[in-house]
């Protein structure tokens, strides 16, 4: 325990100290803050380009519903991407400069070093999200003020495919060891896979990607909460047994 | 559009200050640094300006380890 | 008891004998030279000691405890300081080694005085800076007191001296000999005059094997030959009669022959040294000679 929290410790001096933590807050602070107001800009932008070729339609006004669509765009695909771009090289930079070899060599369980960095990551993915999350609820419900279905499974959707794919990236480090492309670049091929998967209906239903594909479908009411019951089981239990199978590798990872 | 601007200042403000907080403190680090692994000085105080959000990030992920 | 035992280590890589058949058994409060040329294993055999390569076949005992590749519980014996020592750098030395304590189970409330007693022993009491502007030499004295935090029986050291300058080496072979009192140390070098400056013990490890291993406090190397200093026409002359083994300069060295016989041919074809001595091997001629 006292090895647990000296390492989480060290792990939140570091990230402070390289201003990678406050780096992620700050962009997904920004996520949070664009996507209420792209939502709110779009139409006029959108009227003064069409007015610009001449064209006359009629533009709707933007809805609660279109905020929270831009969140889950940015979120999914910029706010994961940077956050495993900055966080990512947490166990294969310690590899590529040897810093483990002095806290192993002096008794530092293997398991120890797994379980720390996965529960940072964890923490920091959770802050930053929450907090991105929250600046966007509090700004549509100041703007839009309008009730959406199923706001918090919606929200968890994406946490939890942000958990799954921490996990493949504890897995893909203790595989790689020191090499933090190939770790981007196994995250890359699985999530690629999943997704051509995706095209097959029966099977689309029964992936993670399934859940940050209906995060909208939710709100809108098209998707009902039972419909993402087996995707979030699923992702759920491949996440558990990435981290138990990246426990079980570190163990026998040569370190040289 | 001016009542425009005032109606987004909610938006504009804290989104100009937490890229200033990002462009700034990157600025200050990358002054500081003497040695570079990617680059030298002057291309990353561009690359940081000019690129927004992603130039800091860029610059915290190859060059602070 | 002996600290450390190794019992017929065997090592490949891709199909690459490197360690064959090792046995190795220090006791306490030694320093035991580690010597062989460089990609000779030295590294490779320390590595295995301390569990993070796995050995092919063999046995490995610390404080008479098995070490098991993977599983860290004899490394709470055994300190280790790595050829190149590697820290966070965005820390300083206190920080780092409260890092250190807690890892490996430092009482907190003792934590500061072994701290203090440390940095004092290695030289860094004071220093405020940030690791990443420190020298090779502060890195590797730094290192010295990370590997010694909980006062291990065993310290083992990866060429503690190679990299550094003449001034830097001595600071380190001082702060070994020193620790002696409290640990036993083993170091690995190619630098045989540090071996012969602080060790008790000596192996040699040439073919994945220590060929051959010394007493230094008891043992001499043994006769190396007479080394007679003649001018330079005398050679021709003597080369029938006598096994001249080298020549450095117009000095001989002359093996094989007792004394008599060497001032008898001397006298018979009056030749007239102007040096004649019995010469002692060295360290590094007994290297030479295993090793080749």
């Amino acid at each position: 325990m006292i090895q647990m929290s000296a390492l989480f410790r060290k792990e939140v001096v570091e990230s402070w100290r390289n201003f990678r933590l406050m780096a992620i807050l700050i962009v997904f602070i920004i996520i949070g803050v664009l996507s209420p107001f792209t939502a709110l800009i779009l139409p006029d932008i959108l009227g003064m380009v069409m007015k610009d070729s001449g064209i006359m339609a009629e533009i709707p006004d933007s809805a609660a519903l279109d905020s929270y669509t831009q969140f889950f765009t940015n979120m999914n695909q910029m706010g994961l991407v940077i956050f495993v771009i900055v966080f990512g090289s947490i166990l294969t930079h310690e590899f590529s400069r040897n810093t483990l070899v002095n806290l192993v060599t002096k008794g530092l369980k293997r398991t120890n070093v797994i379980v720390v960095k996965s529960v940072f990551l964890i923490f920091v993915w959770t802050m930053g999200y929450v907090v991105s999350a929250l600046v966007t609820y509090i700004y549509t419900l100041y703007y839009w003020d309008e009730a959406v279905d199923h706001l918090i499974l919606s929200f968890t959707m994406t946490w939890m495919y942000g958990l799954f794919i921490i996990s493949l990236v504890m897995f893909a480090s203790t595989l790689f060891t020191n090499s933090f492309i190939a770790v981007l670049l196994s995250v890359v091929a699985i999530v690629i896979m999943m997704m051509m998967a995706s095209i097959h209906p029966d099977v689309a239903e029964y992936l993670p990607q399934y859940l940050i594909g209906n995060n909208v479908g939710l709100l809108a009411g098209e998707v009902e909460p039972r419909d993402v019951l087996w995707p979030s089981v699923i992702t759920g239990g491949v996440t558990l047994v990435l981290f138990l199978l990246a426990v079980l590798r570190f163990r026998k990872a040569p370190m040289n | 559009m001016n009542m425009d601007i005032q109606e987004y200042l909610p938006f504009l403000i804290p989104l100009f200050l937490l890229q200033l907080v990002l462009v700034a403190t990157a600025l200050v680090m990358i002054i500081r640094q003497q040695d570079f692994r990617y680059l030298n000085r002057m291309a990353w105080v561009i690359i940081v300006i000019i690129l927004n959000i992603v130039g800091p990030i860029l610059y915290f992920v190859l060059e602070r380890r | 008891m002996s600290i450390l035992r190794i019992e017929g280590l065997k090592k490949a890589f891709n199909e690459k004998t490197v360690i064959e058949n090792l046995e190795l058994e220090v006791g306490s409060h030694e320093i035991y030279g580690f010597i062989g040329s460089n990609g000779a294993g030295k590294t490779t055999t320390m590595k295995m000691v301390l569990g993070l390569l796995a050995a092919d076949e063999g046995d490995i005992y610390v404080c008479d405890e098995k070490v098991r590749f993977g599983d860290t519980l004899t490394n709470r014996h055994v300190g280790y300081l790595p050829d190149v020592p590697e820290f966070y750098t965005y820390m300083n030395a206190v920080e780092y080694l409260k890092l250190c304590a807690d890892i490996t189970g430092v009482e907190k409330s003792a934590q500061k005085e072994r701290i203090d007693e440390l940095l004092e022993l290695v030289g860094l009491k004071g220093e405020k800076t940030k690791i990443k502007n420190y020298s090779r030499g502060m890195k590797q004295r730094l290192g010295i007191a990370q590997a010694l935090i909980h006062r291990p029986k065993l310290l083992i050291c990866d060429e503690p001296t190679s990299a550094l300058d003449p001034k830097g080496r001595m600071e380190i072979l001082k702060i070994l000999k020193e620790i002696t009192k409290e640990t036993t140390v083993i170091f690995s070098t190619h630098i045989l005059t540090d071996v012969e400056r602080i060790c008790d013990r000596v192996g040699i490890l040439y073919d994945g094997a220590i060929v051959k291993a010394f007493d230094l406090n008891q043992e001499s190397f043994g006769e190396k030959g007479i080394a007679v200093e003649l001018d330079a026409g005398a050679y021709e002359t003597l080369k029938p009669l006598l096994d001249i083994r080298r020549m450095v300069g117009t000095t001989y060295i002359i093996a094989d022959h007792s004394m008599k016989e060497i001032y008898d041919t001397l006298h018979a074809h009056k030749i007239y040294p102007s040096k004649i001595v019995k010469e002692q091997k060295s360290l590094e001629d007994v290297y030479l000679e295993v090793t080749s």
